[in-house]
């Protein structure tokens, strides 16, 4: 079923009430993370890329998979190996002997959703081929440029970094998503109906897209047209400033993470239904954006992703 | 305050060039052993650091620890006092380089190297001295900034930067310690000494060769400030020691202190000369003053000898700063009774028997003393002396014989000695004075310089009705001496060895450098307790007392401090918040019973939950005030009529 609205007159209410029923169909397939699902729902909103980091095999795949199909957009999976190639994911020029010339064959990564799983078990040199794809929406081969589809959101996995065969994303290229987000353990009860339900792949196959690209792409714009007040933007500044100066952390925010806060808070608006950006929206999105974009000095400072995002919030205070 | 513990290279670089730089310049007054053991460990810890060497083991340190104490002791027989303080200080701090392991031990380090550079004004408060520390205090406050920044250290041109801003900070504070802290009149640093600190400038003895050490040193003995008469070149004797006793060779003191009780004022003939002299200390108690000083116008804590010398109750350890008024003119003690002359006729009549016997012949043939002191300047003039620094080597047991008769060269305490000699054995009471004669006028500072190169030694011989009258025998042999100072009245050939008169703009440079040290002496050094009493007068205060200075200093730096901090509140004032933010809070506040007070990091959305959850009575009133003020506060185009309707709602909310 596709929804026809009358964009862009649509409302702030309206938009929120569509957004609400794609985070509810989500819902029903990955079960008891609703506040990951809105994350990852305001990421994309926000034009971001998102990046789960977590062990195997607690849904990762599953909900990048669910998303694709609720939203309607095209879907590829790369898994990196080590052995993974930047012509893997990118595509590759073949010379074709009917047309006596090259021909470019776009790689996986020219989806609107592309699934990265497990990124850091590739090389450097792959990642960062993704990475740059990601940063600049195109993919330049044998100096021909080709533009990636509209949308395009990057999920990529990640293991935690202590495990064997890793290479770790640098923090340069963690600052390309604007997430990070950590799926966990299911509770007891979602647990059970994990093990007892359906089949969690029939029911994402059955997915139908809850609204269109085009529907997707307008919210899209909508959401940097969320009014940011005078005082938003002194809270957020003052979030800035205080990893900045805070002794906790090695370096501060940088002036795209700002920016990307900004976009991520004013996405979450539109999917609560507020017409401006509250300092709720900011905190919503806060430990998400900031987490993995910052390094704790030592051991005593925060170390976790919602130790950092506690400690950041509850340090700077509402203006 | 945490410092992290991890020792990495630049903190103990930083660390080492600060021990350096604050031990070195003990090397002036200390022995070589123990600054050559810090050295030696920074070096060793250096090396260390680049894993070319291990840290000494528990029982290196140990042995380390009992050699220094032992070498301490071995070379001053005590661990106390200035300068054994001070060497076990500097010990200490090499070993303790030896045990360095965490950041908190290199902050203990740079504290030391504050202390270390501090001693040196114990030793000495000269201005280079002073030109050396600030440097260094600046060194070693970057370093303590860089040392215990937990950020990764500051590129060193911004970290000088800021320590030096932090510097300027405090030079108020400073300014008014300087301005306002009590001089104590005692000797405030005469912390207890060891006594082989030399003694420099006049000696209280004369022996042949004992001035010719002087003459070759540039030091400056002390410098003069005229009021307004600057006295000619002839008459710029500066009287020091009087030496009355004789023994054939070495003339001295007739008594170290025989105090003149209740002296007459002197006649008051000529010009008067007034003058304030800042002399340095040369550890004896005599004081210089032109002829003839007014008894009755002596500096605090001195008195006069009978024998007209100028001396104070204790020696001069430190810079000493005194007015005098002369009379060139007046010749003192005309009326002195025989059995005060005596002494100035003895002398040994077994030494020395070719000049006695030629100084009697002309006490023979006449009988008026002052054709017999003229036969002797014109002995001097006539025969073939020469006036050198160089003079040969002289017969111990008549050395005034081996020079009249023979050698025939020397410079002025050879022919004070001679000619006063032969006064006494021609009858005449004669004496030899010691002083410095000259001076050199600054171009830069309108003072006169006196330096230890200037020194003299001339006659006195009493002669009846006029008392005793100055007789310059070099000055028959060599008048350029007196004209032109030692170095006019040399041959060619001889020169003073002083490495600043070679050249005419080395020359300049010396004025240049007079000048500055003057002003130091003057404006810092000799700030004592009674230019203090003067300038703070001047400056209002009336009648400066201990209590009164000490409660403005201490009322002046809290007034300094509080302008400080006035100032870092203002600038980190808090925003003056906008109305509906002032209304909010007062909402808050009525709200305060209810649950946990809001949190200033707590939405208004969440605060608001909270409130409903706990009250869910007022959930309705709670969520329309709360939904008004994001409307004004985050909301877009605000309606002016919401910010009274807000103000209403949350006055006329009922808890």
């Amino acid at each position: 079923m596709t929804t026809t609205h009358m964009w862009p007159q649509q409302t702030v209410a309206e938009s929120s009430s569509a957004i609400g029923e794609i985070v509810a169909q989500l819902n029903g397939v990955i079960l008891g993370k609703e506040e990951q699902i809105r994350l990852c729902v305001a990421c994309l909103l926000a034009r971001g890329h998102l990046l789960i980091e977590d062990i195997p095999g607690v849904g990762k795949t599953t909900l990048a998979h669910a998303l694709a199909h609720t939203l309607g957009l095209s879907y590829h999976r790369i898994q990196f190996t080590s052995d993974l190639l930047p012509a893997d994911i990118l595509g590759v020029s073949i010379y074709e002997r009917e047309g006596g010339e090259f021909r470019f064959h776009p790689g996986p990564v020219f989806s609107q959703l592309v699934l990265a799983d497990e990124i850091n078990r590739a090389t450097p040199k792959t990642q960062s081929a993704l990475l740059e794809a990601m940063e600049e929406n195109q993919v330049t081969a044998d100096g021909q440029t080709h533009a990636l589809p509209v949308p395009f959101f990057v999920v990529a996995t990640q293991n935690p970094a202590y495990q064997i065969g890793t290479f770790p994303l640098p923090e340069s290229q963690l600052d390309r998503f604007l997430m990070r987000i950590e799926l966990g353990y299911p509770g007891p009860a979602v647990e059970k109906e994990l093990l007892t339900g359906r089949d969690r792949r029939d029911i994402v196959a059955d997915l139908n897209p809850s609204i269109s690209i085009e529907t997707l792409v307008a919210l899209q714009k909508q959401v940097s047209s969320i009014h940011v007040s005078e005082a938003l933007v002194q809270y957020l500044q003052q979030i800035v400033a205080f990893t900045r100066e805070s002794a906790a952390f090695a370096s501060g925010l940088s002036p795209r993470a700002a920016i990307v806060l900004l976009r991520g808070a004013q996405a979450w608006a539109l999917m609560a239904g507020h017409r401006g950006v509250l300092p709720e929206d900011i905190q919503a999105v806060t430990t998400a954006v900031i987490a993995h974009r910052l390094r704790p000095r030592d051991e005593t400072a925060p170390q976790t992703a919602s130790e950092i995002g506690q400690f950041v919030l509850e340090s700077v205070s509402i203006p | 305050m945490k410092y992290p513990d991890r020792i990495d290279a630049a903190r103990l670089y930083w660390t080492l060039g600060c021990l350096g730089a604050a031990s070195l310049p003990h090397l002036i007054h200390l022995p070589a052993w123990p600054v050559g053991l810090i050295l030696l460990t920074v070096l060793w810890r250096w090396m260390v650091q680049r894993g070319a060497l291990p840290m000494p083991g528990k029982y290196t340190r140990r042995l380390l620890a009992l050699t220094g104490f032992a070498g301490v002791f071995l070379n001053y027989g005590t661990i106390t006092g200035l300068d054994a303080g001070t060497a076990l200080l500097v010990v200490m701090a090499a070993l303790k380089l030896m045990e360095t392991h965490t950041v908190r031990d290199l902050i203990v380090l740079l504290l030391i190297s504050y202390f270390l550079i501090v001693t040196q004004f114990l030793f000495g408060q000269s201005i280079l001295i002073a030109i050396y520390s600030i440097p260094v205090i600046w060194l070693i406050t970057t370093a303590l900034s860089q040392v215990s920044s937990r950020a990764a250290p500051m590129p060193w041109r911004r970290a000088f930067a800021r320590s030096g801003v932090l510097l300027i900070h405090a030079l108020p504070l400073m300014l008014i310690a300087f301005l306002l802290f009590p001089r104590l009149s005692g000797p405030f640093w005469s912390i207890p000494r060891s006594d082989n600190t030399a003694m420099s400038g006049i000696s209280d003895e004369m022996t042949p060769g004992s001035i010719s050490r002087l003459l070759q040193s540039d030091a400056v003995a002390f410098r003069v400030r005229f009021d307004d008469v600057v006295p000619p070149p002839e008459q710029r004797y500066w009287r020091g020691p009087v030496l009355s006793n004789f023994d054939g060779s070495t003339w001295s003191l007739f008594q170290e202190d025989d105090r003149f009780i209740n002296p007459r004022s002197v006649d008051r003939i000529g010009n008067r000369v007034d003058y304030e002299i800042t002399l340095e200390p040369h550890q004896r108690k005599w004081l210089f003053a032109l002829e003839q000083a007014n008894p009755r116008q002596l500096p605090l804590n001195s008195y006069m000898t009978s024998d007209r010398r100028l001396q104070r109750d204790s020696p001069i350890t430190q810079l000493y700063r005194y007015r005098l008024e002369s009379w060139p003119e007046h010749y003192a003690d005309a009326n002195a009774a025989a059995w005060t002359l005596r002494r100035d006729t003895q002398f040994s009549r077994t030494r020395n028997k070719r000049a006695q016997e030629m100084a009697q012949s002309w006490a023979a043939q006449t009988d008026r003393p002052v054709e017999i002191v003229n036969r002797a300047l014109r002995l001097f003039r006539e025969q073939e002396f020469t006036y050198t620094l160089t003079p040969p080597i002289l017969d111990q047991n008549n050395p005034v014989d081996d020079f009249l008769f023979s050698t025939q060269r020397g410079f002025c305490e050879h022919y004070a000695s001679a000619f006063t000699l032969m006064m006494r054995a021609a009858g005449v009471p004669a004496r030899v004075v010691l002083g410095y004669q000259g001076g050199e006028l600054n171009p830069y500072a309108q003072h006169m310089t006196v330096r230890q190169s200037d020194a003299h030694a001339w006659s006195e011989v009493w002669l009846l009705g006029r008392g005793w009258v100055r007789v310059d025998p070099t000055g028959a042999v060599a008048p350029e001496r007196v004209e032109l100072g030692v170095e006019g009245a040399l041959g060619d050939g001889e020169s003073l060895p002083g490495l600043f008169r070679a050249y005419a703009w080395m020359r300049q440079l010396q004025f240049g450098l007079d000048a500055v040290n003057n002003g130091w002496n003057q404006w810092v050094l000799g700030f004592d307790g009674q230019k203090q009493n003067t300038v703070l007068k001047a400056l209002g205060m009336k009648s400066p007392s201990l209590r009164k200075m000490l409660f403005t200093m201490i009322g002046l730096m809290i007034l300094v401090l509080a302008g400080v901090a006035a100032h870092l509140l203002w600038q980190y004032r808090p925003v003056r918040p906008d109305p509906s933010s002032r209304t909010y809070r007062r909402f808050c506040k009525k709200l305060a019973g209810i649950a946990d007070a809001r949190r200033d990091s707590e939405g208004p959305l969440d605060y608001a939950r909270r409130i409903a959850d706990v009250r869910p009575a007022l959930a309705g009133p709670v969520n329309a005030i709360t939904r008004l003020y994001l409307n004004l506060r985050y909301l877009p185009e605000p309606r002016d009529t919401d910010l009274v309707r807000f103000k209403r709602a949350v006055r006329t909310l009922r808890v």
